[in-house]
Formats: C-alpha cells, structure tokens, sequence
C-alpha cells in the first residue's frame, strides 16, 4: 500500500515537472480509490485541461496568430499490428528507447480501455480492401513513467508494395500556438545573452509588435462581464460604453479584451448564447415558441425566427415539430 | 409528469418540488454524456423550473467540453442546485467547478443530504 503511495506521488510529481516544461498534453491514470491523491490527481488533470485549451484558444482568437498543428507521433505498423516504424519525437514523449519500441505491438503502448478501441478499430481496419483507407479515434498512449497522453489519433491503411500485406500508418496531432514556441525560443536567447554579458541589459528589448496586455483586474472585469450576460439573457444589454463603465473598464479594453478572452464580440457572444438557451427550450419543454423569444430576450417572433434560422438553418417552429413528432405526440 | 426515470449515468427522481439527481458509480462524464444527462432532465422537467440536489459522489471524471456544457446549458430550467459531496474527489471535484465555471444560479455543496434540502427548500416554493 505504502509502495503503491509512493509510486502515486511520484507520477504526480513527474507530472507537474512535464507541466512545468510546458507540456500540457500528459494526464494521470486514474483508479478506483477516492482519497486525497485521487483528488489531487483529478485536479491535476483537469488543470493541465484547462491550460491546454487556453492555450489553444488564445492562438484561435489572436488573427495573429495560426494555430499550428504538429505531429505528436507517428507510427507504422504491420499487419500484425507489429511497430515497424516510429519517429523520434514519439520515443521521447513516451519514454520508450527507439530499438525498444521497433517489434512490440501498438497496443502494449495503450491504456487498457484504449486497447479495446484500439482492437476494434483494428479489425474493421484491416477488413477494408481498399487501396487506402482513413479513419480516426481518440486513443491513450501510456508513457514508461505511467502518465497518460490522450490524443486524436489518424489511421490510414494501405497496401505495402513489396510485401502485398496491408500496412497502417498512426499519426497523432497536437495543437499548439506559433506565437508561444517563438516567444520560447525568444526567451531562451534572451537568458543566454544575459548570463553571457553577465550584467542586466540596460538596452530595454522592445517586442516587435506592441500588444495591449491585460491585467489580472482587467480579466477579473471581463470574466464578470460575462457572467452578467449569462445571468441576464432576457435583458437588453446596454451599449458597450455603458455596460464597460458598469464594469469598471473601457470601451476598448471591452471590446478588445473580450475578444481576446472569449474569441468573439460581445454583442455575438450574447446572441449565440440567447440562441443556445432558446434551442434546448424549443427541444425539450412545450413552452410557446412566441414565450420562447420572449424568455431570451428577443422582443418579436419574427426575428428571432429568423435570426435563428439564420444561425442553425431550420426554424425554431421546424425544430418544435421535428421533436414533437419524435416523441409521438 | 413522471418521476423516476434512468439512463446509463444516474437516476432521477422527483419528489416534493425537488429533482433527485444521483450520478452513477465509477462514471466518467464526457460531452456526450453531458448532453444525454440534461435532455433526460430538461423531458422530466415538462417546462418547469425545480431545484435540483445533484449526488455526485459516484463521479470519476469530467472531462473539459463536459465542464462547459454542464456549466451552462446545464442550468436550463434549475432554480438552484446542492452538491452532495464526501471524499475528497467529489469534493474537489465540486470546488473546481464552482471556482473555475461560477455557476450562474445559486450552487453550494453538502456532505448531508438534510442539509442540501433545507438549503434547497428555500428554492422549492418560490415561483418558477
């Protein structure tokens, strides 16, 4: 019991020094146990979540930036599901030596439920006789460390030439922001300047480009502006310059910050939250369409049918139909 | 109006102008297990708001879009909703929702299910 401890702390431990190198993709495994570990783990793993996805997000909502999309790993097997090939990044994610992992089978480097998908997955895989043939699933890898790495992963099949036996291709990609690796490497070459000089700069390095930084005040603001959205979607919102006073903040740091949190406008923000809430009303109560309209805070029927029909391509009076009929009324 | 009713992830029942919401045990809970959970609330709710005590100490996980889903068109038609809580997983589990997603309507989390009702009762009589 005390061992099995000892091994939990340490995966935790090993975790968060992954996190601190900015790898945000590992997660822990969990067990059945609910104590303060499984909490901690827990916690963890839905931390390093949220992080990730901010990270994504911010490089989605910055038009200056792409989001760039890298190979994680990629593997070919054969048509025992043997790994022929594997790349080198992917050794070094899992912690796996390359002559290692050259001749085991995929699935020993799973998860145990994964390995089920994994085995189905394979199956109707290898049934398909086309030339090539793709198809995609959510796998998780398990590191020598025991940390685990969910990702989507891409399967491809195809015929080897020479042998005639059919081949798999397994690549996994992650997302990632351009903008970080490069102000990573920027910050790398900073510190090495600085410990070469051994003396503090006094030429101040001036970013490239001037971006507006939001304080922690400022996202406090945003986020309670959000939230009063959410709360009052039967309300008409006051124009931007009011509602940013109300907040405490500006116009501009409103609108651009807004989007820079949220990746939208706030008036969009508000119309697709008022169209989601107004779908699953539509859906799942017998409410009047017209009191519908009314509840999200739209003044007439008409436009928010057509407001909505413009956002998901049917009418709300489609939408009430479609389930009624679903449900035999 | 019906008031028991079951799907793969919890049970839910209805009884004095509360929903009784208790999540199965060792269940992990995705987007599409989010989506399932609030269409079979929202068919029993029949367009009327109730208060709902939201057993979750049988919880393993919540992944991220779930969290989302849950925070938000989750609160559809709830006047109010009482974590039950034990562990220290439910617990965190209930904390790092409450923190991190500020639930719209009134939330707090209980280890006594006597006191989730007197917190909730507060809620029960109100108009929907």
């Amino acid at each position: 019991m005390a061992k099995r401890k000892k091994e939990r702390i340490h995966q935790i431990n090993h975790m968060l020094l992954e996190m601190a190198n900015g790898n945000f993709f590992y997660r822990l495994e969990r067990s059945m146990n609910k104590d303060s570990l499984e909490a901690l783990s827990v916690t963890l793993n839905m931390l390093a979540e949220e992080i990730q996805e901010v990270m994504i997000h911010q490089g989605f909502a910055n038009t200056n930036d792409t989001i760039k999309h890298i190979v994680q790993m990629s593997f070919i097997l054969d048509s025992e599901g043997i790994i022929n090939m594997v790349n080198k990044h992917a050794c070094t994610l899992l912690t796996i030596e390359y002559d290692d992992m050259i001749g085991i089978p995929f699935e020993s480097l799973l998860t145990e439920s994964s390995q089920t998908t994994w085995k189905k997955a394979w199956k109707t895989q290898l049934k398909n006789q086309n030339n090539v043939s793709d198809t995609s699933l959510v796998l998780t890898f398990k590191t020598k460390e025991n940390l685990l790495i969910p990702n989507p992963c891409y399967l491809t099949t195809f015929q080897n030439k020479t042998t005639k036996e059919r081949n798999i291709l397994i690549t996994v990609i992650h997302h990632s922001k351009s903008q970080f690796e490069l102000e990573t490497d920027l910050k790398q070459r900073v510190t090495q300047f600085m410990d070469n000089s051994k003396q503090s700069s006094k030429t101040p390095i001036t970013p490239l480009k001037q971006k507006l930084r939001l304080s922690f005040d400022d996202i406090k603001k945003l986020r309670e502006g959000h939230d009063f959205i959410i709360n009052n979607l039967d309300k008409k919102l006051p124009s931007l310059k009011e509602f940013a006073l109300q907040l405490g903040t500006n116009e501009f740091k409103l609108k651009y910050g807004f989007k820079e949190l949220y990746g939208t406008s706030v008036y969009r923000f508000l119309l697709e939250e008022r169209l989601k809430k107004s779908q699953l009303l539509i859906q799942y109560t017998d409410m009047p369409l017209k009191q519908i309209a009314h509840t999200i805070g739209f003044k007439s029927f008409p436009h928010f049918s057509k407001t909505f029909k413009d956002r998901f391509g049917f009418s709300p009076k489609i939408l009430r139909k479609k389930y009624l009929e679903k449900n035999g009324n | 109006m019906l008031t028991f009713f079951e799907n793969n992830y919890a049970e839910y029942r209805y009884l004095d102008r509360i929903l009784f919401i208790t999540y199965k045990d060792d269940i992990s809970i995705d987007l599409k297990a989010a989506v399932h959970i609030v269409k079979d609330r929202l068919i029993l709710h029949e367009g009327q708001s109730f208060p709902i005590l939201c057993d979750i100490r049988g919880i393993k996980e919540i992944n991220k879009s779930a969290r989302d889903y849950l925070a938000i068109e989750g609160s559809v038609l709830v006047k109010a909703v009482a974590f039950i809580i034990k562990d220290p997983v439910s617990e965190m589990l209930s904390k790092f929702y409450l923190q991190t997603r500020k639930p719209i309507i009134p939330t707090k989390s209980f280890e006594h299910i006597e006191d989730a009702l007197i917190f909730l009762n507060g809620f029960a009589k109100s108009a929907p």
